[in-house]
C-alpha cells in the first residue's frame, strides 16, 4: 500500500478528513481532495491517482456521473464508492458503471483499509 | 475458539433437548425409527461440535452414543426402558459436562464407565444381528447443498446432466461475509457478478429473492454451472478479491451423491423407515471440516429469519422505552398547560407511536413457555418410575409466550407443583384400581393467554385435598385456632397449604420433601406480580392455577389520592370503582361493609390501612374494589385520578419487603408514587378482609 | 504543621449539623448534596425512614437523621439538606439540618468513641474527631439503615472528656 495515491471525493469536509486520517495512518498518500464530481474528474486527470473514493450524493455533479466520466476517460480507473446505508440501488448502479467496490458510512477503518487494499491489489 | 463457546452451549442444549424428546417418543413407540435417526444425527452433530471445540471427553462419549444409536437403527432391538434409561443417563452426563466445561477432566472416570456400558449394548446388538457396516453419517454440513439439490426442477437437472456430459463441471460455492457487513445484498450482488463471469448460477440457498432482501445471516450457497475449463481456485480468488468476504468454500457438485443424500434425507424425515442406498460416495467429505461446518450450517439454519441478540441489549432497550414513556407523560402534561392545538395533535401522535413502540419492544422479550415445559416430560417420567406409579403428563399451550424474566422464574414453582402432583396427588396404582380409576394417573400442564395475563395450570386426577385434614394439620401446627378452623370454609382451608410452616406430606420423599413448602411457590409467584389459586375435589383431583402478567416492567395502574399522597393501584387487582354514599355503609363487628349486588363487601379506608391518616366523614366515598386470590375488599380513597401506565422501579434493597408496597414509580412531575401491592395489603391480619363468616 | 511522615493518613470529611452537634462523614461516601425536596412517605417502615425520593430516575430511601438519633424533631428550613451517600452499593439520602463545610482531618485526630459507649453501641459511630476546639462525631454509615440499635447521641457526646 505504501505510497499508493488516493483521491478523496466527498462534499463534506468532515468525511474527507476522516478518510484522510485513515488513509494516511495506513500508508497511503492522499493525491488530493475533491468536493464534487466535477472537481473529481478534474483532479483525477491532473493527479492520476491509483485509487479514487467517490461519494454518491454531491452538489454540481453526483458520484454516479463522475464515475461514468472517469471510466470513459480511463477504463482502468479504480474507484471505490462511498455510500450511506440505504443507497442499495445507487451502489449497484455505481458498480455496474465501473466502480470496483464500495464502503459504507459510518466508516469503520478496518473495513475501509480492507476494501481499498483488495481493490488496489 | 472461545468466541464460539456461547454458540456451542446454545446449540448443544438444543441437541440434548432434542435427544430427550426423541427418547421419550421412542419409549412410547419403539418402532419410531425416524426418532432414532434424529437422535443419531443429534449425537453426530454434538460429537462434531465438541471435537471442534476440543472437548475430547464429550466427543468420546457422544461418539459411543452415536455408534450405539447407529447399530440400533439397523438392528432389531427395540428401545426398552433399560436402554432408554442408559441413554437418558448418557444425555444427563453430557449435559453435566457441558454445564461444567471448565472442569471437564473430572468426568473422565464417569465417561469411561458410561462408554463401557454403551459398548456392552453395542456388542449385544451385534450379537443379535451381524449387521453389515452401517450407512455412513449424513453429513450435516451438506444441509444447504441438500436443500438446493432437492429444489432442482427437471429442467435444471437435465441441464446439469447435459453439462456434465460436455465436461462442464458444477460447484457449490458457499460464501461467508464478514460479521457486521453492511448492505449485504450489494455484496452478494458483487459475488453474483463474479460468478456470472465463471458460469451460470443455477440456484441459491437461501433463494435469490431472500438474498436480495438480506434475509440471510452471513453466508449463502450458490450452485454454479461452470464454464468449460473453469478453475475453482481462480473463482475462489476472484470472489475473495471483493471486500468483506470472509471465506469461500467450493465443493464439486456430484449429481449422484447429492441425489442420493437428498432423497435419503427426505425419506428419513417423511416416512422414517429409510435406510437409504449404499451411499458410498457420501463418506468422502473431509472430516476435519465437517465439525466446523456443522456449527456454521446449523447456525445458518436457525438464524435464517431470526437474529440472536444479547439479552442485556434487550434489557437496555426495554429500560430506555420505559424512560421514554415516563418522559412522554411529562411532555404531555406540559403540552396540556400550554393549550396549543398543534402541539396537542403532535402529542397524540407521539403517544400513539410510543405506545406502539412499547408494545413492540415488550414482544421482543416474549418467549414461548415451551422453554420451561420442555424439561417436564422427562422429570415426570423419572418421578413416576421412582414412585412406582403410572403417570401420564399431557402438555398443552406450550407455544404461549410471556416475558423472558417470568419464564425464567416460573420453572421452580412448576417443578414443585408437578412433584406434588406426582407424589401426593396421584394415588398408587392399587388404590386407583380400588377406586375404579384408570391405574395410570394423568397430569395436565396447560398454559394460555387471558387478557394481559398468562394462566398456567397443573391439574391432576388424583386424590384431591381434604380440607378437614388440612384444618387438623393447621391446628396442630398452631397456624389457626380450633375456633378459626370451625368458621373456615373449604376453599379457605385448602389455601392454608400455601402458608409458611405447612406441609401436607406425611412422608418425606426424595423429591418433594426437601423442606420447600408451598409457601415458597406462592411467594415466588407473587414476586412476579402473579397469583395462585387452588381448586380441589376430594377423590377427584386438584388444580393449581397460576395467573401471571405477560410482562413485568410496565404496568397499568389506577392513580388514587389518599390524604396528600397519590398511590398507584395495579389495574389487574381492581374489579371496579364505586361511589358509595354514607347511608349505604353498615357497621358490623369487623368493621365497615356495604352490600354490593347481594354480596357483603368489607370496606377499608386506604389512608388508615397504610397508617397514613384516619377515616373522615365525607358526602360521598370513592371506593376501589380490589381482589387478590379470592379476597375482595373495597378501599375508600379521597379521589380517583384516572388510569396511567407506569414503569415499576424497584425499591432500594434497604427498604424493600414493605408489606403492601410493590414498588415505586416516577410521575410526570418527577415525584415518586408508590405502587400498592394489593395481595400483600390484604394479607395483613389486622385487616378487614371479610372472613367468610361475614357471609350469611 | 504536621510532619510529612505522619500526614499520610489524611481524610476529607463532609461536615454537617444536627441540633447543636457537628457530624462528619467520609467524602468518598458522599455522592452529592441536595436541597430539601418533597419526600414520598413510605407506609409501615421504620420511623426514621422519611420516605423515598427520585434521584434521576432511581427511587432511593431517605433517612431523617434526627429521628435516627432520637433527637427532637426539627423544622425543615432553608438550610435543610439531603446528603446522598453510597452505602453498600446503594444510594441513600440523609436529611440534616445543614451542611457546613468539607474538612481535612488527619486520621490521628479521630479517636475511638469513649469506652463506655464503645462497649454497647458503636455500630454507627466510628469515632470522635477534634479540630481546633470543635468536636466532630465521625459516623460509620454502613449500619445506619440496618442496625436496630438506638443511638442516644447525648451519651456519646456528654461522656466525651474533651467536650466543653
Amino acid at each position: 500500500m505504501l505510497g499508493k495515491k488516493v483521491l478523496i471525493t466527498d462534499d463534506t469536509a468532515f468525511m474527507r478528513m476522516t478518510l484522510r486520517n485513515v488513509l494516511v495512518k495506513n500508508g497511503y498518500e492522499v493525491a488530493g481532495e475533491a468536493e464534487d464530481g466535477l472537481q473529481a474528474i478534474e483532479k483525477y486527470m491532473e493527479t492520476k491517482p491509483d485509487l479514487v473514493t467517490m461519494d454518491i450524493t454531491m452538489p454540481n455533479m453526483d458520484g454516479l456521473t463522475a464515475i461514468k466520466k472517469i471510466i470513459e476517460k480511463d477504463p482502468d480507473a479504480k474507484i471505490v464508492v462511498v455510500s450511506a446505508m440505504g443507497q442499495k440501488a445507487l451502489v449497484i448502479e455505481a458498480l455496474n458503471s465501473g466502480a470496483k467496490d464500495f464502503i459504507v458510512k459510518p466508516f469503520q477503518p478496518d473495513r475501509i483499509v480492507e476494501a481499498l487494499g483488495k481493490v488496489i491489489s | 475458539m472461545e468466541e464460539y463457546k456461547d454458540l456451542f452451549l446454545a446449540e448443544a442444549h438444543e441437541y440434548l433437548q432434542n435427544m430427550t424428546e426423541c427418547l421419550l417418543e421412542l419409549e412410547k413407540d419403539p418402532a419410531a425409527l425416524e426418532k432414532l435417526t434424529e437422535m443419531f444425527r443429534a449425537a453426530h452433530s454434538l460429537k462434531g461440535m465438541s471435537g471442534t471445540m476440543g472437548y475430547e471427553l464429550i466427543m468420546k462419549l457422544t461418539h459411543e452414543m452415536e455408534s450405539l444409536l447407529d447399530k440400533l437403527r439397523s438392528g432389531k432391538t427395540a428401545v426398552n426402558t433399560n436402554l432408554a434409561n442408559l441413554l437418558f443417563e448418557t444425555v444427563d452426563l453430557v449435559q453435566l459436562m457441558i454445564d461444567n466445561l471448565d472442569k471437564l477432566e473430572s468426568f473422565s472416570q464417569d465417561v469411561a464407565t458410561m462408554e463401557e456400558k454403551l459398548r456392552r449394548w453395542q456388542d449385544q446388538e451385534a450379537a443379535v444381528k451381524d449387521s453389515p457396516p452401517p450407512e455412513q453419517a449424513i453429513e450435516a454440513g451438506s444441509d444447504k447443498e441438500m436443500f438446493i439439490t432437492r429444489e432442482l426442477n427437471e429442467f435444471e437437472k437435465e441441464m446439469l446432466k447435459d453439462a456434465a456430459f460436455r465436461g462442464e463441471r458444477s460447484y457449490f460455492v458457499n460464501v461467508w461475509l464478514r460479521e457486521g457487513s453492511l448492505l449485504k445484498s450489494v455484496r452478494s450482488y458483487m459475488v453474483h457478478k463474479v460468478m456470472e463471469r465463471h458460469g451460470e448460477v443455477i440456484k441459491t440457498f437461501p433463494p435469490q429473492q431472500d438474498i436480495e432482501e438480506e434475509k440471510f445471516d452471513l453466508d449463502f450457497t450458490i450452485l454454479l454451472l461452470g464454464k468449460q475449463g473453469l478453475d475453482p481456485d481462480e473463482l475462489k480468488r476472484n470472489i475473495e478479491g471483493i471486500a468483506e468476504i470472509e471465506r469461500v468454500i467450493i465443493t464439486p457438485f456430484d449429481r449422484d451423491k447429492q441425489h442420493k443424500v437428498a432423497s435419503m434425507a427426505s425419506k428419513a424425515s417423511a416416512s422414517g423407515g429409510a435406510q437409504g442406498g449404499s451411499g458410498k460416495g457420501g463418506a468422502g467429505v473431509a472430516r476435519a471440516q465437517a465439525a466446523k461446518k456443522t456449527m456454521n450450517v446449523t447456525l445458518g439454519r436457525t438464524v435464517e429469519k431470526t437474529v440472536r441478540v444479547e439479552t442485556a441489549k434487550l434489557d437496555a432497550l426495554v429500560n430506555l422505552v420505559g424512560e421514554l414513556i415516563i418522559n412522554r407523560t411529562r411532555v404531555l402534561e406540559l403540552g396540556k398547560q400550554l393549550q396549543n392545538e398543534m402541539l396537542e395533535t403532535s402529542h397524540e401522535q407521539l403517544e400513539r407511536i410510543t405506545t406502539d413502540l412499547q408494545g413492540a419492544v415488550m414482544t421482543l422479550r416474549m418467549v414461548p413457555i415451551k422453554q420451561v415445559f420442555d424439561r417436564f416430560p422427562r422429570m415426570v417420567r423419572d418421578l413416576s418410575l421412582d414412585g412406582g406409579k403410572g403417570v401420564k403428563l399431557i402438555i398443552s399451550g406450550e407455544e404461549t409466550e410471556l416475558d423472558r424474566t417470568i419464564v425464567n422464574q416460573i420453572g421452580d414453582p412448576l417443578v414443585h407443583l408437578l412433584r406434588n402432583a406426582v407424589d401426593h396427588g396421584i394415588e398408587p396404582e392399587e388404590e386407583r384400581k380400588r377406586k375404579g380409576k384408570d391405574p395410570v394417573g394423568v397430569i395436565h400442564l396447560e398454559a394460555h393467554h387471558e387478557g394481559s395475563h398468562v394462566v398456567v395450570s397443573v391439574e391432576d386426577d388424583g386424590s384431591g385435598i381434604d380440607p378437614d385434614k388440612i384444618k387438623e394439620k393447621a391446628i396442630e401446627r398452631k397456624l389457626i385456632s380450633r375456633e378459626e378452623a370451625g368458621a373456615m370454609g373449604d376453599d379457605e382451608a385448602i389455601r392454608l397449604v400455601l402458608q409458611s410452616g405447612f406441609s401436607t406430606s406425611a412422608k418425606v420423599t426424595d423429591v418433594s420433601g426437601r423442606g420447600v413448602g408451598m409457601d415458597v411457590v406462592k411467594n415466588s409467584i407473587e414476586a412476579l406480580n402473579g397469583t395462585i389459586e387452588i381448586k380441589s375435589k376430594l377423590g377427584k383431583g386438584s388444580k393449581f392455577i397460576l395467573r401471571l402478567p405477560l410482562t413485568l416492567a410496565i404496568i397499568r395502574t389506577l392513580m388514587v389520592r389518599a390524604g396528600e399522597e397519590i398511590y398507584a393501584i395495579p389495574i389487574e387487582a381492581i374489579r371496579e370503582n364505586l361511589f358509595v354514599e354514607p347511608q349505604e355503609i353498615k357497621t358490623i363487628q369487623q368493621g365497615r361493609v356495604i352490600i354490593l349486588r347481594e354480596e357483603v363487601l368489607p370496606l377499608n379506608c386506604l389512608r388508615e390501612s397504610l397508617g397514613m391518616g384516619t377515616f373522615k366523614e365525607q358526602e360521598v366515598y370513592p371506593v376501589v374494589v380490589v381482589q387478590a386470590g379470592d379476597r375482595k375488599v373495597g378501599f375508600i380513597v379521597d379521589e380517583l385520578m384516572g388510569q396511567q401506565e407506569v414503569v415499576i422501579k424497584s425499591l432500594s434493597s434497604f427498604i424493600d419487603g414493605i408489606r403492601g408496597v410493590a414498588g415505586a414509580t416516577v410521575l410526570g412531575d418527577g415525584t415518586v408514587t408508590l405502587i400498592l401491592d394489593i395481595a400483600g395489603l390484604l394479607e395483613d391480619r389486622r385487616f378487614n378482609v371479610g372472613k367468610e363468616s361475614v357471609n350469611h | 504543621m504536621i510532619d510529612k511522615s505522619e500526614a499520610v493518613a489524611e481524610v476529607q470529611m463532609v461536615v454537617f449539623r444536627l441540633e447543636s452537634e457537628e457530624f462528619a462523614v467520609d467524602i468518598n461516601q458522599v455522592k452529592e448534596v441536595l436541597k430539601m425536596s418533597r419526600v414520598t412517605p413510605l407506609p409501615q417502615s421504620a420511623h426514621y425512614i422519611e420516605g423515598v425520593i427520585n434521584l434521576r430516575g432511581e427511587v432511593i430511601p431517605v433517612v431523617d437523621l434526627r429521628k435516627r438519633f432520637e433527637l427532637p424533631e426539627g423544622k425543615r428550613a432553608e438550610q435543610t439538606r439531603i446528603i446522598i451517600v453510597e452505602i453498600q452499593d446503594s444510594n441513600v439520602g440523609l436529611i440534616v439540618d445543614s451542611v457546613s463545610e468539607v474538612l481535612r482531618l488527619s486520621s490521628t485526630a479521630v479517636q475511638p468513641p469513649p469506652a463506655r459507649v464503645a462497649g454497647t453501641r458503636t455500630d454507627l459511630i466510628r469515632g470522635v474527631g477534634k479540630v481546633a476546639d470543635r468536636l466532630l462525631i465521625v459516623l460509620n454509615l454502613d449500619k445506619i439503615l440496618t442496625t436496630e440499635e438506638v443511638i442516644l447521641l447525648d451519651e456519646v457526646v456528654l461522656d466525651e472528656p474533651l467536650h466543653k
